[in-house]
């Protein structure tokens, strides 16, 4: 079973992914700040 | 990605968006960010392993095509002006929309269980509530 989706008052799962130009980006990089962080169902 | 004409409002708050995308990057570049100027980070997730560690499902066919919302919400779209634009590889896999907070805790969660995403001013809404209380 995949795990369920991370609910309000749990600690964000972490994220780190390359961008699409390449460079690299991390969650926490972003501490301090409120992040949207906006998952796509696809590119249409 | 109605969320790029919000920057200004965004940064008023203290806060920043990142989009997960699992297309590859010359799909999203030719289709989605055709045009776009969009000020913040899109991620490629191209075999979607963030999708899974975020619980992110994917839909059957006929909770995506036989869903009269979802026509209901391309004709929204159609009608204000959207473009039509080259669907991914998947059009099963879900998204969805998190809020987390300066501390790395999760403040908003709202994994899609169709293609159904709420309104930027929802999401806003709920950002602007969480710089108020926090």
């Amino acid at each position: 079973m995949p795990p369920a989706s991370p609910q309000t008052g749990d600690t964000a799962p972490q994220l780190h992914l390359p961008t699409v130009d390449g460079q690299s980006c991390d969650l926490a990089a972003l501490r301090g700040h409120h992040v949207l962080v906006s998952f796509l169902r696809h590119a249409g | 990605m109605k969320v790029v004409k919000q920057r200004q409002r965004l940064e008023a708050l203290d806060a920043t968006a990142v989009f997960v995308a699992h297309d590859d990057p010359r799909a999203l570049r030719e289709s989605m960010l055709a045009g776009v100027s969009c000020p913040f980070p899109v991620l490629v997730d191209a075999d979607r392993s963030s999708y899974r560690t975020w619980g992110l499902k994917r839909a059957s066919l006929a909770r995506i095509w036989l869903d009269p919302q979802v026509w209901q919400q391309y004709g929204r779209l159609l009608r204000s002006g959207e473009r039509i634009r080259t669907v991914g590889k998947d059009t099963r896999q879900l998204g969805g929309d998190f809020i987390v907070d300066p501390e790395g805790v999760i403040a908003y969660s709202r994994p899609q269980q169709r293609d159904d995403r709420p309104p930027v001013a929802h999401l806003l809404a709920a950002i602007e509530q969480g710089t108020t209380s926090s």
